[in-house]
């Protein structure tokens, strides 16, 4: 406020004089006030997508305010939102105080949605001079958009079998995902910056466990050339490869992060692993796939050494069986395409529980239905395969040490 | 005729499963990769010990039955080795040697379905001097055996030509592949075929007769570029679809269904829905 200004000091009674004006409520009557979305006068990206509940996060869109009537000095507006659907920006910013200038020259804010919009421009910024109940000067209807029917799919698809040194679905996945959601309300315009760089796509988190097993048993014996008749020596019975994965983690690569999968990318399985929402031109089930597998050698071999250190024999144990058991959530998401941010709408698990040994159909198992989603889906490196593969997480040994199969020559 | 006397006869599915990826290899194989470089054509026989796991350093301590594991801990590991012996090109007969880490993958890559360095086959891969990895090998593709003859005159053709299979189709390009559909070398045909398909010069139907026309590992592989090769459209996997209907020759289904077989392998999840059809049909009659 400048000097020589003239305006009416917060208390009547008080004495008023040039020196308390730059720090003195002015209660001059406000200009009237314009505001713009998205700092644009465009009203079709007049919107703001409503906040991420996990996880925790709220998409900001920028906005601005002028005076449009004169005003012999700057105004302070009190930016409100009756019906509830906005902040400004955060949580807990319920009401913007802005000081308007007299020159006609924009004011930044920033907003963020709440709660969801039911009908285009349901959601209005009120202007107000001086006070939250002050004269309104101006108002501006916007959209909190959101979305409502997300659905995560996951269709069990072919059988587990031993196949090629692998204990996989061949010729099929082991699960198919399809996920969506519908952009509400009615009538939100896609092309929208809001809206343009958002694709529902798929998340999942694999869950610590032991994801597989493969035995060996049925030891034989190849002697090594110039062994003694009657060399004797004992093997463990059976032997174990048990793969483990100690924390649950992203099930993701770095080229796709953070979602389980992307088109155009290094580690892209499906080309249509993002798609915009329902309601948008184009959107539909964003599709992909998994088929959690485990290498199966047909044989483990090691060498035998006797009491000399000298390598008497060679010894192979056939596969007796394999198993693969991981579990994992599976959530349906909107994601930014340019941010990289995303907000999960709803999840489902699934597990792998199959055994080459074991009788009947061996197939993955998913949930019966999706659920709402409670926790944060893990985005940070390192990922799952990634974990697994270390060699911490894989151990090589005998079932039990105690039980031997004892050969001579 | 023998068509698969490498790798030496074995259970079904492995015989499956190397001619599904021979179908895979052949359809997908770029000859500019090979055209002007040091190339072979060579059988592979894998060593005794190909294939098997083992832990690198471990043994067991045959008096007593302990496993003894090195100090630091080491992965078990998966042991390809054997030898080849050059069946076109310029090299000598020579060895290999290496082991990889049993990993769990997000994608399996032809290799890790059937890798003829374990259970044996035909391959065209660029030699050298020391391998100590597959890599080394560049880009291994696994041929039908009776198809390596065929090789060094599709690589002097595209050395010649070095465009004609490239990305981009013109008039003069597809003067040059249209011919090779109907030429004596298959190699050259297929690279004709799929240029032809991914840049949609080639109508469904014109595709269906060619099918009709093929015999043999051929119409198994144009079956899977009709399924899972590049450019695919409905048209042309209902083309597709409508040959394994209509074919009443128990002969003529075998090598329809190894492609359809081999699209629900290696292809996408579109093309397995596509080959799940053609092999439906196929086994319905």
């Amino acid at each position: 406020m400048g000097p020589g200004c003239v305006c009416d000091p917060t208390t009547a009674d008080d004495a008023f004089t040039p020196a308390d004006a730059a720090s003195q409520q002015c209660v001059l009557p406000c200009p009237t006030v314009e505001i713009e979305v998205n700092n644009t006068p465009t009203a079709t990206d007049d919107l703001v997508q409503v906040q991420s509940v996990h996880p925790p996060g709220r998409p900001i869109v920028n906005c601005r305010i002028r005076a449009i009537s004169s005003c012999p000095m700057a105004a302070t507006i009190v930016l409100t939102n009756p019906d509830g659907r906005l902040r400004f920006p955060g949580s807990g910013d319920r009401t913007c105080s802005v000081t308007v200038p007299n020159d006609g020259s924009w004011v930044p804010f920033r907003i963020s949605g709440e709660t969801g919009s039911q009908a285009i421009g349901d959601a209005v910024i009120q202007a107000h001079c001086n006070t939250a109940d002050g004269e309104l000067k101006g108002q501006k209807a916007l959209t909190v958009f959101w979305f409502d029917q997300p659905q995560i799919n996951i269709a069990a698809g072919g059988q587990y079998a031993l196949s090629g040194g692998r204990y996989t679905v061949t010729g099929a996945n082991a699960v198919n995902y399809s996920a969506q959601a519908r952009i509400r309300p009615a009538g939100v315009d896609c092309s929208a910056p809001q809206v343009r760089n958002l694709r529902i796509g798929i998340l999942q988190t694999a869950l610590a466990s032991v994801v597989g097993r493969i035995t060996w048993g049925n030891p034989a014996v190849r002697w090594r050339a110039g062994v003694a008749a009657g060399t004797t020596i004992r093997v463990p019975s059976q032997y174990r490869r048990t793969i483990n994965l100690p924390t649950s983690s992203n099930d993701s690569e770095a080229t796709v992060a953070p979602l389980y999968d992307q088109p155009g990318k290094g580690a892209t399985l499906s080309a249509n692993s993002l798609k915009p929402p329902v309601g948008c031109a184009g959107g539909g089930a964003a599709t992909s796939y998994d088929t959690p597998a485990n290498p199966a050698p047909a044989t483990y071999t090691l060498p035998i050494r006797d009491a000399a250190a000298a390598e008497v024999a060679d010894v192979d144990w056939q596969l007796t069986s394999v198993t693969v058991e991981p579990s994992f959530d599976t959530y349906v998401v909107v994601f930014n395409t340019a941010s990289n941010e995303f907000s999960a709408l709803r999840r489902r698990g699934w597990r792998v529980n199959v055994n080459s040994s074991a009788a009947g159909a061996q197939r993955a198992a998913p949930d019966a239905a999706d659920a709402a989603v409670t926790a944060n889906p893990l985005t940070a490196a390192p990922y799952g395969n990634d974990i697994v593969n270390q060699a911490a997480n894989q151990v090589t040994a005998p079932v039990d040490a105690a039980v031997t199969t004892t050969f001579t020559k | 005729m023998l068509p698969y006397q490498v790798p030496p006869p074995q259970n079904a599915e492995i015989v499956l499963l190397h001619d599904s990826r021979a179908v895979h290899d052949t359809a997908a194989v770029s000859l500019a990769a090979y055209a002007g470089a040091s190339w072979v054509v060579a059988t592979v026989k894998p060593g005794p010990n190909s294939g098997k796991a083992t832990t690198p350093g471990a043994y067991v301590r045959g008096d007593t039955g302990q496993v003894v594991t090195p100090p630091e801990r080491v992965q078990a590991v998966l042991i390809k080795e054997g030898t080849w012996q050059v069946v076109a090109g310029a090299s000598i007969p020579g060895s290999y040697r290496w082991t990889e880490p049993l990993e769990q993958k997000r994608v399996l890559t032809p290799e890790d379905r059937y890798s003829p360095f374990i259970h044996g086959g035909t391959v065209l891969f660029r030699p050298a001097p020391q391998i100590k990895r597959l890599d080394d090998l560049g880009p291994v593709t696994l041929l039908f055996s009776d198809w390596a003859q065929e090789v060094a005159p599709a690589l002097a053709f595209v050395q010649n030509r070095p465009t004609v299979f490239g990305d981009k189709l013109g008039p003069w390009e597809e003067r040059e592949l249209t011919p090779l559909l109907s030429g004596h070398n298959r190699l050259l045909a297929v690279c004709a075929l799929r240029s032809l398909q991914a840049a949609g010069r080639l109508p469904p139907e014109a595709e269906r007769v060619y099918l009709d026309r093929s015999a043999g590992q051929l119409a198994s592989i144009v079956m899977y570029l009709m399924l899972a090769g590049p450019g695919v459209t409905e048209a042309l996997a209902g083309q597709a679809l409508d040959a394994a209907r209509s074919t009443r020759d128990p002969a003529r289904r075998s090598p329809l269904h190894l492609g359809a077989y081999a699209a629900s392998i290696f292809g996408d999840p579109a093309a397995q829905t596509r080959a799940h059809a053609v092999l439906e049909a196929l086994t319905a009659r």
